[in-house]
Formats: structure tokens, C-alpha cells, sequence
């Protein structure tokens, strides 16, 4: 089964508003034909009596050998002498010997490439459609046009409905999450702003009785690949949860490496054996928390994903920055240790994380990147007003920066106060 | 063409000194009527006796030149075009018609030697050709030997002027005009 009979089954399930075409016999104009036989009167006196009339095909024994158009067969009849010298000759005289003949059963995206093949001919003239080789009428280009822009409007339109669903069941999945941070952090926001609906950044949160787990990550990638990946990412770290538990991050995220290796077989296997199969390269970047509530430490390890961190009293942001190693990447190897930071949390600490879709954005006129010296100007310019209140200037600050520049990325940030 | 431009079509005919025009086929009884009505024309004017059997004269050479040089394969039907005309003191007489291209070549080696030559060369020439028989073994397309060229060429007062244009969609045909002022 063709993709082409994949769309045309999706498309009749659905209740769309008018008919599409997907094969070139939906095109079909019953036209009139001339053979040799015909003389270039007979062929005068059609396109005099059609005004609508295009071409005239010339079929023999039920062939077609040729399409004449009627601009040049009437300008030619024009030219001097012509006349006198053709009107009693065969009508071949005038035709295009090469017109383009296509089969009906032909999907209309085969007919659209051999149109634009064709060049301004075709496009001009239309093109001949056979019933297995017979003639079975002719195709305007026009036609052919509107039905490739209906059927992309409807490839679009799926697409789209299923890339819907798939957030959807993406947001469902860190539902949890976000109800468990609204239980446990009284003071916290939360940013998820997918380039494309669905997003490659994602977070996890989770209460225990003797603290949380707060994670942000951010996939390869964006879109429904990305997505993908966070799928994937959820699930291996769900399982090394299992083994390792919450409160060492560095054990985690190694946990996880391996997970990801193993599974998608992501090993550098760089040393000879050029012609093998292609591997993925696919993993994340992460900052992974952990906050012993009850001795107020925070054990932060992190891929490629650094630390706010701003105690009271203080007036600058500390930034602890993470380990250099992403997850699960075929370079990165397998026994990859991470290093998990311990620090102090004074009663009312501000931490923050942000995805690189954040501090990558370019902008502010001269299209460079957000960068993270502005993300702690703004939040230290921010930092007594609550944290909703924070994220809505952080989020009008970034959007100013963005301007008319293209998003670049998916955007994720946690922030919270304890 | 509607009546506004068929008036306006003679009007430019008369300013352009056109004293007869015709285009279509070619026959011997087609060539005959047009001779008809030419030789009444021309008694009706002041013209002396020389020139009038000049114009006369090459206004037959030429409509015989659209017979020969009309395709042959055309089913025995020969057109063109072919008009005769007074400008000032002088009078013009000019022919168009298709020909096959592959015969262009032969027909420009023919007219344009005689637009350099002076009157005594080209009567010369036409003395010469009259003795030359053996042209109509050689020469099967055609057949009055450049006679008929030469003709015009000696009554003509100026260089004989042609014309080949290209606008055929095959490429097959070119258009063949000749002009003559006498």
C-alpha cells in the first residue's frame, strides 16, 4: 500500500468538507479529439466554435500522438500564405508531437512532478490522460494545482491533528509533576513553552517524606522528535529511580547514561567499520535537585545544565555550573560519573533552572543570544517580588528580546523559593 | 475585419498608391482575370506605351515567378500575394509568396547579383541565359532558368529589392517578397 493509499483511507475515515483528488482521473475532462484524418479546417472550426477549447488531442487508433494548442495553431494560421498553404492538410502539421500523456490511475503527486517536468508547456497546454494507453480525455494544469494545494492543506491538517494529540498525552505525562509542585512549593514557576507544540524539554518533580526531586532536561532536538525523546528519557528515569533513588543526582544521571546506551546502543564504535549501520546520537542535557528539606541541603548534579542559586541577604547569583558530559550520547562513555554538588540552603534561597532554548534565543536587535548574564540581571532585578510575578517579567523580557527573531528553541525553566 | 477597418484598410491602400492587390491562389485563369483588369487600368492612365507594356511585363513575370516558386508538394495549389502600385512617377509592382526553405539559398544566389549589376550587364546576362539550354537538365526547381528574374531586373528604373522572412511554426516555409519599380 502506497503512502498515497494510506492518506486516501485517512482522509475517507474522516468527515472532510468536499471531495479530494488523488488520482489523476479525478482531473479528467471529457475533450473532444481529432485524428490525422482531420483536416487543419476541422481543427479551425473547433477552437471557432469552443472558445473554452485549450488543446485538441490527436489520437490514432485510440493513441494519443499529439496535442494542439490552440494559440499557436490560430497564430500560425495567421501568418501569411498559412492558410492557403495547411487548411486542407492533415492536422498533425500543427501539433505538438511530445504533448504530456499520463495514465488516470497516476497519484496526483507523480502527475504534479511530471507537470513541472513538462516546464511552461505543459503547465500552458494541460496534458493527456490514457486508460492504459488509451485516450480517455485531457487534464487541466489549473485543476492539478487546486488539487495538490487541497490535498497538502489535508496532509497539513493531519499532521497537525496528530502532533495536537501527541501533546496532549505529552502534557499528561508530567500532569504529576506539575501537581506536585504545587502541593510541596508554595513560592515556585514553572515554563514550558514548546517551539512546536509538543517539545524536546521536559521536567520532573516528585515529593518524598524527607524532600523532593525537581529535574529539568532538555532533549535533542525539538518538535515530534524531541518529544520523543522525552517519552524516552521519562521512562529510563523512572527505572533507574527504582534502583537508585532520589537522593544522589550524580548516581542518577549515570544510572541513566548507561540506561540510554544500552538501549538505543549509542556506543562510539569510531575505531574502523566505516560502513556500519548508522546509530543515533541522541540524549540530553539535564540539572537534576535534590532538597533534603529537613536538613536543608540541596544536592544539585548537573549535564550541560547550570544552577541559580540566590540566598537571602545575598546580591549576586551564584551560578554552580554542571558537569561538561551529556546523557546517553554515543560519546559520552558508558561509566561517565557525574558530580553531585552539595549546598547549603539559608531559609528563603531562590534556585533556578533554565533550558539552553532560554539563554540561546537570539534577539535584541543585533540577533545575538539572550545569554545568562540578562536571565540574572533580570532576576536579580525581580528578586523580592514573588516568584509568579518574577516569571511574568523574566517571560515579557524574553519575549522583548525575541522580538521579530524566530523562536529557536523549546523554552523550559523551573524556579522556586524554599 | 468589420467595415470601419475594411475602410480604413482602402483608404491606406489609395494613400500607398495601391492600384490593385490580390492574395490567394494562383492559376492560370486567376492570372488571367488579374491581366484583364490590370491592362484596363493602365489604358486609363497617361502613361506612355513602353512603360505601360514594362509594368505589364513584369507584373506577368512575377505572378508566373509565384507559380514556380510555390511548393510543388502542395497539393498542385499555388498562393501568394501580389500587388501593383504608383508611387510619384513611378510605378511598383511587388509579389510575396512561400517557398521551402531548403530552396532560400538558391533563390538569394539568383535575385542578388542582379542588384549590382548594371542595365547593360543584366541585358547581357539575359542574352546569355536565352542561348543557354542546357540549364533545364540541371536545374529541375527552376524552370524559366532566373530568366524570369532577369526580366524584371531589365525593366526595372531601380535595383530590384527582396525580402525572405522566417515566421513559419515548422520552419518548413519562408516568405519570398520581391519588389520592382519601374
Amino acid at each position: 500500500m502506497s503512502n498515497e493509499d494510506n492518506l486516501a483511507a485517512a482522509i475517507a475515515t474522516h468527515a472532510a468538507p468536499h471531495v479530494l483528488i488523488t488520482r489523476t482521473e479525478g482531473l479528467l475532462i471529457d475533450a473532444q479529439a481529432v485524428t490525422p484524418a482531420s483536416t487543419n479546417e476541422d481543427v479551425f472550426r473547433l477552437f471557432e466554435e469552443n472558445p473554452a477549447l485549450v488543446g485538441l488531442p490527436v489520437i490514432e487508433q485510440n493513441r494519443p500522438i499529439g496535442l494542439i494548442n490552440r494559440n499557436i495553431f490560430m497564430q500560425s494560421f495567421a501568418r501569411p500564405f498559412h492558410r492557403e498553404i495547411y487548411l486542407q492538410k492533415s492536422c498533425i502539421a500543427f501539433m505538438d508531437k511530445e504533448p504530456l500523456i499520463v495514465e488516470q490511475r497516476d497519484s496526483i503527486q507523480d502527475l504534479s512532478f511530471k507537470v513541472i517536468a513538462g516546464g511552461d508547456k505543459a503547465l500552458a497546454d494541460g496534458f493527456i490522460i490514457t486508460d492504459d494507453g488509451d485516450y480517455a480525455g485531457v487534464g487541466r494544469a489549473s485543476d492539478m494545482l487546486k488539487a495538490v494545494a487541497d490535498l497538502q492543506a489535508e496532509k497539513n491538517r493531519l499532521v497537525m491533528e496528530s502532533i495536537d494529540y501527541a501533546s496532549v498525552i505529552q502534557q499528561s505525562l508530567s500532569r504529576a509533576s506539575r501537581e506536585s509542585l504545587r502541593r510541596t512549593l508554595a513560592d515556585h514557576f514553572l515554563i514550558w513553552e514548546p517551539r512546536d507544540v509538543v517539545s524536546g524539554d521536559f521536567y520532573y518533580f516528585h515529593a518524598y517524606e524527607d524532600g523532593f526531586l525537581a529535574i529539568l532536561f532538555d532533549c535533542t532536538g525539538h518538535g515530534v522528535p524531541g518529544a520523543f525523546m522525552t517519552l524516552i528519557m521519562s521512562a529510563f528515569l523512572q527505572s533507574a529511580l527504582n534502583e537508585e533513588g532520589p537522593r544522589d543526582p550524580g548516581r542518577l544521571i549515570a544510572a541513566i547514561n548507561r540506561r540510554v546506551k544500552q538501549a538505543m546502543g549509542q556506543i562510539d564504535h569510531s575505531h574502523g567499520e566505516p560502513d556500519a549501520e548508522p546509530v543515533s546520537d541522541d540524549g540530553m542535557d539535564a540539572a537534576f535537585c535534590w532538597v533534603d528539606t529537613q536538613n536543608r541541603k540541596l544536592r544539585y548534579a548537573g549535564a550541560h545544565m547550570p544552577l541559580f542559586l540566590l540566598r537571602p541577604g545575598e546580591t549576586e547569583i551564584t551560578t554552580v555550573d554542571g558537569d561538561r558530559a551529556g546523557v546517553g550520547y554515543a560519546t559520552t562513555p558508558m561509566e561517565q560519573q557525574w558530580t553531585t554538588h552539595e549546598i547549603d540552603l539559608p531559609q528563603g534561597t531562590a534556585v533556578y533552572l533554565f533550558s539552553d532554548g532560554c539563554t540561546d534565543q537570539l534577539g535584541g536587535g543585533k540577533g545575538i543570544a539572550f545569554g545568562k548574564r540578562r536571565i540574572r540581571e533580570n532576576l536579580m532585578s525581580n528578586m523580592h517580588r514573588p516568584m509568579p510575578e518574577q516569571r511574568v517579567a523574566l517571560l515579557s523580557a524574553f519575549g522583548a528580546w525575541q522580538g521579530e527573531h524566530v523562536r529557536k528553541d523549546d523554552v523550559a525553566a523551573l524556579g522556586f523559593r524554599i | 475585419m468589420n467595415l470601419t477597418n475594411f475602410s480604413d484598410f482602402c483608404t491606406q491602400a489609395v494613400q500607398d498608391g495601391m492600384l490593385f492587390f490580390y492574395t490567394g491562389e494562383f492559376s492560370k485563369n486567376v492570372i488571367g482575370a488579374m491581366s484583364d483588369a490590370l491592362r484596363s487600368r493602365l489604358e486609363g492612365t497617361s502613361l506612355s506605351a513602353p512603360m505601360r507594356r514594362k509594368v505589364f511585363s513584369t507584373f506577368v513575370e512575377m505572378s508566373q515567378n509565384v507559380l514556380h516558386y510555390a511548393d510543388p508538394e502542395s497539393d498542385g495549389t499555388k498562393v501568394g500575394a501580389l500587388a501593383v502600385g504608383r508611387n510619384g512617377d513611378k510605378y511598383f509592382v511587388m509579389s510575396g509568396n512561400p517557398v521551402r526553405v531548403e530552396y532560400v539559398d538558391r533563390i538569394k544566389d539568383k535575385v542578388e547579383p542582379l542588384r549590382t549589376m548594371t542595365l547593360d550587364e543584366i541585358k547581357a546576362a539575359y542574352r546569355e541565359q536565352l542561348r543557354n539550354d542546357e540549364h533545364e537538365q540541371t536545374d529541375t526547381q527552376s524552370r524559366g532558368a532566373g530568366l524570369g528574374f532577369l526580366t524584371v531586373a531589365r525593366d526595372a528604373s531601380e535595383p530590384i529589392e527582396y525580402q525572405i522572412v522566417y515566421r513559419s511554426a515548422h520552419q518548413e516555409y519562408a516568405e519570398f517578397y520581391l519588389r520592382a519599380a519601374i
